[in-house]
């Protein structure tokens, strides 16, 4: 029979005490005499010996206030097999099968049960336990979130991703947005974003290195013949990717035409479902949120994502001196079944040059 | 005595005897010869020397009369009816065996013929043929039966018992003690002070007799009579058939440890297939060209047997809870 | 006439299930020490040899291998077969001839030989009779493939069993208690019967689950009345067969209950207790919700002294606490 400890009554008022800390640890064998434990009272704290000898169990926590007389530990002649520390400091108790069928499919962690006994869980413990657990609280999830939460985790779990980063000295966009800015206004009626830009140069790239347009399927590399360009839209119900297809043979004007219908339409929940589909690559812009870099997750079947932070006055080093001027962080992820790393870098690196003179983005 | 009963048995019958003995010899030895190429799984106990003692008995008996052998039954199987073909597949583990592979060399059963079983426990089956001897009598089938033993077995309490049960209630039981006087290697004067088995019906009350067993005229006028008796309300009767094993207790003994070589070669002179063709011939009952006609149709029928044990298939593993 | 049903021992049952069934089948025989004039050692074949003579009723000298051989070999030629051990501890002097010859033959001879033969004994103590008159090793047979094994704990189950006994063409252990045999229930007249392998729920209860044969039975019902007092429902099984074994509603009962508990008065070690719970161990793994018990003999042989016998066999006090024990976890 296991030998019980009690919280003990360490003076005339006392009705509850807590244990301030164990002086051993679970599955350590106690002789009678030792101190085993220390008391916080209303009054004081003191240390408080065992009264008996054996294998300890503790069943109450440190801090948990408890009334005088209530079992706190038992000593068993053997010691417990699964009793002991769980991760989290709770004290684990060993669980009957019955206990931990019911858990299971309630979803309950078995861990987090105290039972009644304090010896081993029993079915009526979990029961106890699901009736007084409070409701999860469920925020309705849109269908599109939905998605990328699949899609996402997906992507996290099969591709093995990995990361490049390159910083692009902006100064020359900066400049060339600014000059085009007129001539936007009477051509397509608006002044395209750096998005647009970005897109233009993922599309360039992509036409000029078409290893990076595939991807893995079922353990090869497909190729795709067309340069489709992605962008990730936040949306009223969750991120989606508009792609604007054969990108890498439309102009600038071109694609920050499309691009701002995609947008538009999608804002509206308008777009057709073709128009989310496929895509060679994505870019994702996080600049106008304020972000200097992030890293993305493929989209997938896609083998890149370019993810891009702000364009910002930073320290740039210009002929051994340190001066303001405009820059971008670029972060490029790649799936490491299609692309090794020179090519990922050459991929990435041919954005940064096309950028760093952007006349390019206007051939 | 001996001319007396050769006059009884006519000739025709002497030939059946005669071929019935040689089948049981020549089976045995195909036996050992297949047994030593390890092709066939178990232990076996084999009847060479002892073929009068079964053909002489067996050749009293209807077939629905019923016969409870030991673990040295292949010749009281053959003897019985129990066809050549079934018994060696069965020895062989085969499907076709009598009991489909189940029983081997010492838990073979064939009622259809008859044959009650060999037994792999000695002693074991002498209260069941008693107590088949009983249901014979319940139910007036008319039905007689034979339980065959050693002299290992007139030691242990199942003889005693059955035929203290089997005297009282006058069954119709015949008692065939084959002693060939060796249990193993335990002699039988080393056994027991009083080595006249016969001698201990008088402890029951029921008749008892000393045969010659390797003489199947001998055999076949005793058994006969013990028969008639139990088919007719006289009762059971103990013989003891004096005989010897020429060969070892099981394949692999080589019978020599615990017997000299001049008893095991004084035994194989009075073989009882040899002596009986002799005499035949001597007497003029027959001549050397039907015994080599007999020696033929046998090597066929063993031939066929093998042929058809070898050929059988296997049982199917997923029977093996059929019967259970 | 009123509605409620005849009330008879269970000594009783048996005469009744045998006088059925001698009348019915011809190929009876019944043999064994005493069962003729004297009608039985415990009045099991009370009135039979009157009825049925002699032939049928076939009284030995004091000899059990032989009888059981001879019995085993009548069932082999034709007949049915009932030998009586009277005591089951005399069956030891026959065992070479139970486990050897009737468990194997049927099996053995490819099912072409049919063995009905009904090898009967009484088990267990009763009135402190000593260790040699006390066994309670029922569980051996059904460790023996080839045998079937009833153990019936009623008056009821007592013709019913014997009469399905009866009628099976492999050998059946009918293992009857010595202690019921003046023991009243109620049985109806005339044809019924109680079929292998279905065990019987006692009684209803949903906190823990008492699997019991023969007397065990009774004790357990006691026991679970004593425990409904505390509130403590207790389901109460009689499997009535140990081979074949209702396996089924002991699990079932389970899975509803969470805890187990097998009271036998055969010891525990390698015994009808073990198998029991391996059976829910791994078969209702899931079901268990508390370590199963089992409250059986001590593993000593009987003593003779009431006081220690008493000690040494399980009672319903022992029951109750251990059951108690069990429900608080």
């Amino acid at each position: 029979m296991p030998y019980e400890i009690v919280m003990p009554q360490l003076g005339l008022t006392m009705t509850e005490g807590a244990v301030n800390t164990w002086l051993k640890q679970p599955g350590e064998r106690v002789e009678k005499g030792e101190m085993l434990f220390s008391v916080s009272t209303d009054k004081v704290d003191m240390e408080v010996e065992s009264t008996g000898t054996g294998f300890l169990s503790t069943l109450v926590g440190v801090g948990q206030t408890i009334p005088v007389g209530t079992v706190i530990a038992v000593l068993t002649e053997q010691p417990a097999e699964s009793a002991g520390e769980s991760p989290n400091g709770s004290v684990k108790y060993p669980a009957s099968p019955r206990a931990r069928a019911l858990a299971k499919s309630l979803g309950i962690e078995i861990g987090e049960i105290t039972p009644k006994s304090g010896t081993r869980i029993v079915e009526e413990d979990v029961k106890q336990y699901h009736a007084n657990r409070p409701a999860p609280t469920v925020a309705p999830i849109s269908s599109v979130k939905r998605i990328t939460a699949q899609r996402t985790a997906e992507s996290f779990e099969r591709a093995p991703h990995f990361y490049l980063g390159a910083e692009v000295n902006a100064g020359k966009l900066v400049v060339l947005r600014s000059e085009l800015g007129e001539i936007a206004e009477r051509r397509i009626g608006f002044k395209p974003t750096y998005t647009d830009f970005l897109l233009r140069a993922l599309a360039m790239a992509l036409g000029e290195q078409p290893g990076v347009n595939a991807y893995w399927h079922d353990r090869t590399v497909q190729r795709r013949d067309s340069a489709d360009v992605g962008f990730a839209a936040q949306t009223d119900t969750g991120l989606v990717v508009p792609v604007i297809r054969k990108a890498d043979g439309m102009s600038l004007f071109a694609i920050a035409t499309k691009r701002r219908d995609l947008s538009e339409r999608a804002r509206a929940g308008a777009l057709h479902p073709d128009e989310l589909q496929g895509g060679s690559a994505t870019l994702s812009n996080l600049g106008s949120e304020g972000v200097d870099w992030f890293q993305a997750i493929l989209n997938p079947p896609q083998s890149v994502i370019l993810a891009s932070g702000s364009l910002a006055k930073r320290p740039i080093v210009v002929e051994d001196r340190l001066e303001a001027g405009y820059s971008l962080m670029l972060t490029l992820s790649a799936d490491h079944r299609v692309l090794d790393g020179v090519a990922a870098a050459r991929f990435l690196m041919a954005i940064k040059r096309t950028l760093e003179n952007p006349q390019e983005l206007l051939l | 005595m001996q001319t007396a009963l050769s006059e009884e048995i006519d000739v025709e019958l002497s030939l059946d005897l005669y071929r019935c003995m040689l089948q049981l010899r020549d089976f045995e030895l195909k036996v050992q010869e297949l047994y030593r190429t390890g092709s066939m799984p178990g232990f076996v106990h084999l009847y060479v020397g002892e073929e009068a003692v079964a053909a002489g008995v067996c050749a009293s008996l209807k077939r629905e009369d019923l016969v409870y052998s030991t673990h040295r039954g292949h010749g009281h199987a053959l003897a019985k009816g129990v066809p050549a073909r079934e018994l060696m597949a069965e020895l062989w583990g085969k499907r076709t065996g009598c009991c489909g592979g189940r029983g081997g060399s010492m838990h073979t059963f064939a009622p259809e013929y008859g044959f009650m079983g060999t037994n792999g426990i000695v002693g074991g089956s002498i209260p069941l043929a008693a107590g088949s001897a009983l249901a014979a009598q319940l139910r007036n089938s008319g039905q007689v039966v034979v339980s065959f033993f050693g002299d290992g077995a007139v030691n242990a309490g199942s003889f005693h018992e059955s035929l203290n049960l089997a005297a009282v209630w006058n069954l119709p039981v015949v008692f065939a003690c084959e002693n060939n006087l060796y249990a193993t290697e335990m002699a039988f004067y080393r056994a027991t002070k009083n080595t006249s088995v016969a001698s201990r019906a008088a402890a029951y009350a029921i008749p008892g007799q000393e045969v010659d067993g390797v003489d199947v005229y001998e055999v076949y006028g005793a058994a006969k009579k013990a028969i008639q008796r139990a088919r007719t309300g006289g009762g059971p009767t103990l013989l003891e058939f004096k005989t010897y094993r020429t060969l070892g207790h099981h394949e692999g003994d080589p019978g020599t440890e615990y017997r000299t070589r001049e008893e095991v070669a004084q035994w194989k002179a009075r073989c009882p297939i040899k002596s009986l063709r002799e005499r035949m011939i001597g007497s003029g009952q027959a001549n050397e060209s039907q015994f080599e006609q007999i020696q033929k149709d046998t090597d066929a029928w063993l031939d066929d047997a093998v042929q058809f044990a070898k050929s059988s298939p296997t049982p199917d593993p997923q029977t093996v809870l059929e019967h259970s | 006439m009123t509605n409620k049903q005849r009330e008879i021992t269970y000594g009783e049952a048996g005469v009744e299930a045998l006088r059925e069934e001698m009348g019915r089948d011809p190929s009876i025989v019944y043999i064994g020490q005493g069962i003729g004039p004297r009608g039985g050692n415990f009045r099991q074949t009370r009135g039979l040899w009157k009825e049925f003579g002699d032939g049928r009723l076939r009284d030995t000298g004091i000899c059990e291998l032989g009888e059981t051989g001879l019995a085993i070999g009548a069932a082999m030629n034709g007949c049915r077969a009932i030998v009586d051990e009277v005591f089951l501890d005399f069956i030891l002097e026959a065992m070479t001839q139970v486990i050897q010859q009737a468990a194997t033959i049927h099996y053995l001879s490819n099912g072409k030989i049919k063995v009905p033969v009904v090898i009967r004994g009484a088990m267990g103590s009763v009135r402190n009779a000593g260790a040699q008159h006390a066994h309670s090793f029922y569980a051996w047979f059904a460790h023996t493939p080839g045998l079937k094994v009833a153990v019936p704990s009623t008056p009821y189950d007592c013709k019913g069993l014997l009469k399905t006994a009866l009628r099976q063409d492999t050998p059946v252990m009918f293992i009857e208690h010595k202690g019921l045999y003046n023991s009243k229930g109620e049985v109806p007249e005339g044809e019924f019967l109680v079929p292998f392998g279905k065990a019987s729920v006692r009684r209803e209860g949903s906190d823990v689950t008492i699997v019991a044969v023969g007397r065990m039975v009774q004790l357990a019902s006691e026991a679970a009345s004593a425990l409904q007092d505390e509130g403590i429902a207790a389901e109460v099984i009689d499997p009535r067969t140990v081979a074949p074994l209702d396996r089924d509603t002991i699990l079932r009962s389970v899975a509803k209950t969470g805890r187990l508990a097998v009271v036998d008065e055969a010891p525990a070690a390698c015994g009808f207790s073990g198998e029991v719970i391996a059976l829910v161990s791994t078969h209702g793994f899931d079901s268990l919700d508390a370590p199963p018990r089992r409250i059986c003999s001590l593993h000593v042989p009987n003593p003779f002294s009431p006081a220690l016998e008493n000690e040494m066999m399980p009672s319903v006090t022992k029951v109750v606490s251990e059951v108690r024990e069990m429900l608080r976890g």
